[in-house]
């Protein structure tokens, strides 16, 4: 009865499994881990482990008024209502989604309902995407921002607490004062903590704790990772200080620092940088967009355009996309329609253009996902594309216009992403 | 055996006593021991011994996903920490497996939450090796994900374990750590609703074409 089933499933795993045989040991975890082994048992990370302490009866109490608390905080916070902003000095309210630009010459304040404030230094470029009860999520494309994040007094169920993602690198606050900065083209990243702590997630797959007096320097293409006192200036490029150049500096860790970083630590030698051939397509694939860029720049963009497979061309359409140029990233997406027209690539090009206009050219955005869906109508993208357009419509002006998106996008998709949105759409025009 | 072959590895080597305490080379329950006495060997081992089955179960339920090295990390971080709960040493494996399924099936809620602002849906982030060895079953590959994104968590993991893995309903039951009775209603339940929406897929209606939903 379940052949089919069986067999596909077989197919998938021996495909899985040669992906999977293929794969290096990822060196940076096993180090981490190696670490990690080590704190876990030191007698204060058992205490915070909870291993030694009191009774069990004395911990199902605690459990106890622990869970009724953390109930009635719940039942308060489920009722409260979501978070707002406002951006720029003279508070217009701020758009879910929307990207928001500082001036050349100017920072440009967001002001959150909670109270934390957000500074975009001149020229940086971000927008809010999620928004919660006790909390929101920001994408900061490139730049620098200083936030001041009111501290997070419970958790919402549900809901993710303050996230700022950075390229690869995202930095989970729970509320705090710090300086952080992106440079997707020169692939570095920078923060400076002056108050409470922060989680960062970088490129290595490791999470680190950091307490206020720390800064951090990163990069992924240098596997790059710097623990500095606050202020401490971006480092040149590693051609220019030697990719060695700082393994022999002392930790510029406070005494209190809670946990390391899984890179080298300052008591073992820095291992030697690993050799840098890798393709384009590999750090693309790695999430390496920028040295993948400047790689692809260096052998030429045009030349790979045209010589490149499918995928690749895509690939190097998100790649330029992502470092901001989208000429480039048109051309690339053009480039697989001309020369592989009528394949599933040419419809995750026509997506992808689709993409690029959303924010600059809403009728050709729609023709594009439009495109998209004709090609492809059951494709794995056409779910997305029926997304952006109702999201295009649902930005028009044109209430009967608003309403036949929202008709039309139930039809296709009754539970879909916006599902809700649409029903309340219609839901509003009924007497 | 990575910490066994090369003695001279970091990982040993600081420790200048010409005695090795615990013996990791070969067994879990020395690798176990190795962990809870706070040795560095210990984690590198657990890693060592262990990485490519537990990247396994979490490909097999997941697909071709970019955070994949993340939450590999995350189940050995998660199996360090609660390492003294774990009664049996000769049971690590089977005791990582349910560490994994839980790791992903909080992974796949947290992305349920956040499903409206993706760009791109899971099936097409664009860091899987899509080399051309089989592209029908890539598709196939592809959209099976994209329709298991449909599903909730816990069908999801039992699908794929069944099927995808190949596991034998007492084994899902037992790393899902729930009866067997709700591991056949959750997989009965999952199959019917991937038979019914793969009908929709030109990629996966030749696989599922004789199955009854």
């Amino acid at each position: 009865m379940n052949d089919g089933l069986s067999k596909l499933g077989r197919q998938i795993a021996e495909q899985q499994d040669a992906e999977l045989q293929q794969l290096e040991p990822n060196e940076a975890s096993r180090r981490f881990l190696a670490e990690y082994a080590v704190r876990r048992a030191t007698p204060e990370e058992r205490k915070h482990a909870g291993l030694s302490g009191p009774t069990l009866w004395l911990r199902l109490s605690l459990a106890a008024v622990v869970i009724m608390s953390a109930f009635a905080l719940q039942e308060a916070v489920f009722w409260s209502p979501r978070l707002s902003y406002t951006v720029g000095a003279d508070g217009e309210s701020g758009v879910l989604r929307d990207w928001e630009s500082a001036p050349d010459d100017a920072p440009l304040p967001i002001h959150f309902s909670d109270g934390t404030r957000i500074e975009l230094e001149p020229k940086a470029r971000a927008r809010v995407v999620e928004i919660g009860r006790a909390g929101a999520e920001l994408v900061i494309e490139s730049g620098r921002a200083h936030l001041d994040v009111v501290p997070v007094r419970f958790r919402v169920p549900g809901e993710s607490p303050w996230l700022v993602n950075l390229g690869p690198f995202a930095v989970e606050v729970k509320g705090t004062r710090f300086d952080v900065g992106w440079d997707p083209r020169e692939d570095d990243f920078s923060l400076d903590l002056y108050e409470g702590s922060v989680v960062v997630r970088g490129c290595d797959g490791g999470r680190h704790t950091l307490v206020a007096g720390q800064a951090v320097r990163a990069s992924c293409s240098d596997q790059r990772w710097e623990i500095v006192p606050v202020g401490t200036p971006l480092p040149p490029s590693p051609a220019a200080a030697g990719a060695l150049g700082a393994a022999d500096e002392p930790p510029a860790l406070t005494p209190e620092a809670p946990a390391q970083p899984p890179a080298p630590s300052s008591a073992e030698p820095r291992p030697a940088p690993p050799p840098r051939a890798r393709s384009w397509q590999a750090l693309a694939r790695d999430g390496r967009y920028g040295p993948a860029f400047e790689r692809v720049l260096a052998i030429g963009f045009d030349a790979e355009r045209e010589r490149s497979s499918a995928s690749d061309v895509l690939l190097l359409g998100d790649t330029a996309r992502l470092n901001g140029d989208a000429r480039r990233a048109s051309d690339a997406y053009s480039a697989v329609r001309r020369r592989f027209p009528g394949t599933p690539a040419a419809a995750r090009a026509a997506f992808a253009l689709g993409r690029l206009a959303v924010d600059s050219d809403a009728d050709a955005a729609r023709r594009w996902f439009e495109s998209c869906l004709e090609e492809q109508p059951r494709g794995p993208l056409a779910p997305a594309a029926d997304d952006w357009l109702f999201e295009l419509s649902a930005r028009s002006s044109d209430v009967a216009q608003r309403r036949e998106a929202a008709r039309v996008y139930l039809t296709r998709h009754p539970h879909g992403a916006h599902a809700a949105d649409a029903r309340r759409l219609l839901d509003a025009a009924r007497p | 055996m990575r910490v066994a072959d090369e003695p001279q590895s970091r990982d040993v080597e600081p420790r200048r006593s010409a005695v090795v305490h615990l013996p990791l080379s070969d067994s879990d329950a020395g690798v176990v021991a190795a962990i809870r006495a706070g040795e560095r060997a210990g984690g590198a081992a657990l890693y060592d011994r262990h990485h490519q089955y537990v990247r396994r179960v979490l490909v097999r339920v997941l697909g071709p996903d970019a955070d994949l090295q993340d939450l590999v990390q995350d189940v050995f971080v998660a199996a360090i920490d609660s390492i003294d709960r774990l009664a049996d040493a000769g049971a690590l494996r089977g005791w990582l497996a349910a560490i994994s399924v839980n790791c992903v099936r909080m992974e796949l809620r947290r992305r349920t939450r956040r499903r409206i602002i993706r760009l791109l849906p899971p099936s097409e982030v664009p860091d899987v090796a899509v080399a051309a060895r089989d592209r029908e079953l890539d598709a196939a590959l592809r959209v099976t994900y994209h329709v298991l994104g449909r599903l909730a968590a816990d069908e999801r993991i039992v699908f794929a374990l069944r099927f995808i893995e190949g596991m034998e309903l007492m084994a899902i039951a037992e790393v899902c750590q729930v009866s067997v009775a709700t591991t056949k209603r959750r997989l009965v339940s999952a199959r019917r609703k991937f038979i019914n929406m793969a009908r929709a897929y030109p990629e996966l209606v030749d696989w599922v074409k004789d199955e009854a939903p």
